[in-house]
């Protein structure tokens, strides 16, 4: 797949036109990583915002002195999300150390000096990009935040399956409402996750719902509308949405 | 409507030029609050960015409903022309810390978010110039939330010897 279609596929670029993300394409450098391997440490000189293409990378807030650790994970970040916004500003140094999960990871690393002068030239580009910027690093500062409330574990958790189909099929518009009703009710026992393909693609964008004691359920055909239903009646209410019911269990 | 002259000191709007900062002032207006009035309060629905025009605001989160904000835990104090309230142009769209008017009382700017944004669409020079020290300002309030955090973690390390 050549850096151009990757890019189509990428949450942060999808606002741009064909000629826009041509442009932020000849800035991207394409690298992989092992499990285990870090992309780069909190307190690194930032030069650079990556987006992940392939796999899984841990976001770790390791306190000073101590070695790395898995239970310092903060966030840990999909294909197709943003990272390394602190490039773009004052102290220019990355806040968290990013670990790639799983087996294995790809990147697109794009250099800052690129992105500012592309943003100068075009503000367009500029606001588009710095917009979702600040949409990750407000996500960033809520896990902080999460991670030393101690919360008590998720009894509800809510996963949007985003791969490529689901994106495709309208699945970024329902995790937007998700997200919108989970922040009106502020419970700290639901838990919003973004996940992998189901192997149902006909029937994206699939949801599952898991409540602890319950077999998870799985919906179908999902639309922001529908998924504020589902949020309203199931998950508050406990009501399995049959119209939409995919499979149970 | 508050005085270009004064928009131009937030840092938020310190790139704008004279036409563009008209426009945001259309979308502002001043208010007084004296000492220890609650702003916004963490978990509210934003519709307002602020800037502090005099006096001192103060940030801090995980505090009881109705407490005191000493009792909180303070993140960060602001002074003249600083901003706060980013939640409002950020999804979800929730405040993440509360704020209130600290010292002997003080004078804010609040921006209405709705106007905002609007202005942004229709001109997204001033969408990426504001919203780039945007991306300053959370910058520094993580880099406070996380000395906070540190802070905390290592005093309970302590603790536990």
């Amino acid at each position: 797949m050549s850096v151009l279609e990757r890019l189509e596929e990428i949450e942060i670029f999808k606002d741009l036109t064909l000629d826009q993300r041509r442009a932020i394409g000849a800035g991207c450098e394409e690298q992989s990583f092992r499990g285990g391997e870090r992309l780069f440490a909190e307190g690194e000189e930032a030069a650079h915002l990556w987006v992940l293409t392939e796999g899984e990378v841990d976001l770790r807030f390791d306190l000073p002195g101590r070695s790395s650790s898995p239970q310092n994970t903060i966030l840990t970040v999909g294909r197709g999300q943003a990272l390394g916004w602190s490039s773009l500003v004052p102290p220019y140094e990355y806040k968290l150390s990013a670990y790639c999960a799983g087996e294995s990871c790809t990147v697109l690393r794009i250099e800052k000096q690129f992105l500012l002068e592309l943003f100068n030239k075009d503000p367009v580009i500029g606001y588009r990009i710095v917009r979702f910027l600040n949409s990750v690093a407000s996500l960033h500062f809520q896990q902080l935040q999460g991670s030393d409330r101690r919360l008590p574990p998720a009894i509800t958790t809510v996963t949007v399956h985003l791969a490529t189909c689901g994106i495709a099929a309208g699945a970024r518009e329902v995790l937007m409402a998700l997200m919108e009703e989970a922040g009106r009710v502020n419970r700290q026992d639901i838990e919003v996750k973004r996940g992998r393909c189901i192997g149902q693609c006909k029937t994206e964008p699939n949801v599952t719902v898991e409540i602890s004691g319950e077999d998870p359920v799985v919906y179908q055909k999902m639309t922001a509308e529908r998924m504020r239903e589902v949020f309203q009646k199931h998950v508050l209410d406990g009501e399995v949405q049959a119209e939409y019911l995919l499979h149970r269990g | 409507m508050v005085d270009t002259d004064i928009l131009r000191q937030v840092e938020v709007f310190q790139d704008l030029g004279f036409a563009q900062l008209k426009a945001v002032a259309e979308h502002c207006e001043a208010r007084d609050l004296s000492a220890g009035e609650r702003i916004f309060s963490e978990g509210d629905e934003p519709v307002s960015l602020y800037a502090v025009l005099e006096g001192e605001v103060v940030l801090h989160w995980g505090l009881a409903p109705g407490r005191p904000a000493l009792e909180g835990r303070t993140v960060t104090t602001l002074g003249k022309h600083r901003t706060f309230g980013w939640s409002s142009l950020v999804p979800p769209r929730k405040f993440s810390l509360s704020a209130e008017c600290a010292g002997t009382g003080c004078r804010v700017i609040r921006v209405d978010r709705e106007g905002l944004l609007d202005l942004f669409e229709k001109d997204p020079e001033i969408g990426y110039l504001v919203m780039f020290r945007v991306l300053e300002v959370v910058s520094a309030r993580f880099l406070a939330l996380q000395e906070e955090v540190a802070r905390r973690r290592g005093s309970d390390i302590i603790n536990r010897w």
